[in-house]
């Protein structure tokens, strides 16, 4: 498969016959995909390495929503063509971006923060887009598009909670071991290797293809 | 939001240096020996090969989620024993598919996917009646290495779709998808119509 992780199998043959409004369905796969999407995951890990109270994680993981709602509604409703690799190897960007981030790398060697919150956002909107050309892959019928692509984005959202849900009860046991801070940098200099990876898997499609 | 900075000492320069080029260097050595031969057959070490990820990459070939490249060489595919390799058998293929199909809009015809057979073809010709919202399930039985070549003509009041998948039979080994075209032919206009559609599926043989 071409992208980090795609629609696949019975789910494919569902979506290319399916002709209508189907929300459940569409609900369904959305959360699917977030929940199996570890690009996805990693880029959100990243996120709430160092987020310790709720209200921050609501406050990143909206702004992270927004971004990839806008441009998984722009993109399939208003039929862009991005290339997919492309889109896929800068969400590989997002999680090394993101690893280093976190290592306060930029602080370190550029002397200063970027806007943390700017940076959620905008890679939200990158990972709306890999979002769309998955959907877009597909032979989607016009009929009920619009309800449809609402259900799956909603279904989006409700995966990104269950597996954040999970991410951070991991991340609450993990903190309460006095060795977290020795595996920050080591969590996150791995994180930063998963990305890199991502990234060479991506522009090795997109030049091969 | 915190950084590792404010929850502990700060990583030096050379230490965060180090670190980033540790994980290329980590990710390079996992792209070059297990992702790039499984997902792309891409294996300049060897090590994919011998770890048998090879037969990934054969596969993924094939997949139909891809964004799909209109002609993919079955060279690719390491698995083809007799695919035409000469520009002039790709030409014979192709007239020779134009000659049984005709042109249809949206139809692709892989030629590379193909090879020029000796022995006679063995034709068959199904036809099928479907209710609405049902569907059929055409099997065939071919040898590994046997080519199919169908063509659908469909009347039909609404759209209808057709899907084409190979499966290995399980006592060959594990199930594996191949060579498919999956082709969609909306009909237009809700009177009745003809839909046609052409394309080939090619079983692969496991490696081993």
């Amino acid at each position: 498969m071409a992208f980090a992780h795609g629609v696949t199998g019975g789910d494919q043959e569902f979506l290319e016959q399916n002709s209508g409004r189907n929300l459940i369905v569409f609900a369904y796969l959305g959360a699917k995909h977030m929940v199996t999407g570890y690009d996805h995951l990693l880029f959100l890990f990243g996120v709430v390495f160092f987020l310790y109270r709720m209200r921050d994680v609501g406050i990143y993981v909206t702004l992270f929503a927004i971004g990839h709602s806008i441009t998984l509604l722009a993109g399939v409703l208003g039929g862009w063509h991005v290339n997919a690799y492309l889109i896929d190897a800068i969400i590989g960007l997002s999680v090394v971006y993101k690893a280093l981030d976190n290592l306060g790398a930029f602080k370190q060697w550029f002397g200063f923060q970027p806007d943390t919150k700017a940076a959620v956002l905008i890679f939200g909107l990158f990972h709306g887009m890999g979002l769309a050309t998955k959907l877009q892959d597909f032979a989607l019928s016009e009929d009920g598009l619009v309800p449809n692509m609402l259900a799956f984005n909603l279904g989006i959202e409700i995966g990104q909670m269950l597996a954040l849900a999970g991410i951070l009860i991991a991340m609450g046991f993990w903190r309460r071991i006095s060795d977290f801070h020795r595996h920050a940098f080591a969590a996150n200099a791995l994180l930063m290797t998963a990305g890199f990876v991502l990234i060479g898997y991506q522009l090795t499609g997109f030049f091969v293809s | 939001m915190s950084t590792i900075s404010t929850q502990t000492q700060h990583p030096t320069v050379s230490q965060l240096a180090k670190a980033t080029l540790a994980a290329v260097a980590a990710a390079g050595l996992i792209l070059i020996t297990t992702v790039l031969p499984a997902e792309y057959g891409i294996d300049p070490t060897g090590v994919g090969g011998r770890l048998g990820l090879g037969v990934l990459a054969a596969n993924h070939d094939t997949e139909t989620s891809s964004p799909a490249p209109a002609v993919r060489p079955a060279q690719s595919a390491g698995q083809a024993p007799s695919a035409a390799s000469s520009p002039a058998d790709h030409f014979q293929i192709a007239s020779k598919a134009a000659e049984a199909f005709g042109a249809n809009a949206g139809q692709s015809f892989d030629t590379a996917a193909v090879s020029l057979r000796e022995a006679p073809y063995r034709n068959d010709t199904l036809s099928l009646t479907l209710e609405p919202g049902k569907g059929a399930e055409v099997k065939a039985l071919l040898k590994a290495g046997d080519g199919i070549v169908f063509h659908w003509a469909g009347r039909a009041t609404s759209p209808w779709t057709c899907t084409v998948s190979a499966p290995m039979p399980r006592a060959l080994g594990p199930a594996m998808p191949s060579n498919v075209r999956n082709a969609k032919r909306p009909a237009p206009s809700p009177h009745r119509s003809t839909a046609a559609m052409a394309g080939i599926g090619r079983t692969v043989a496991p490696s081993r």
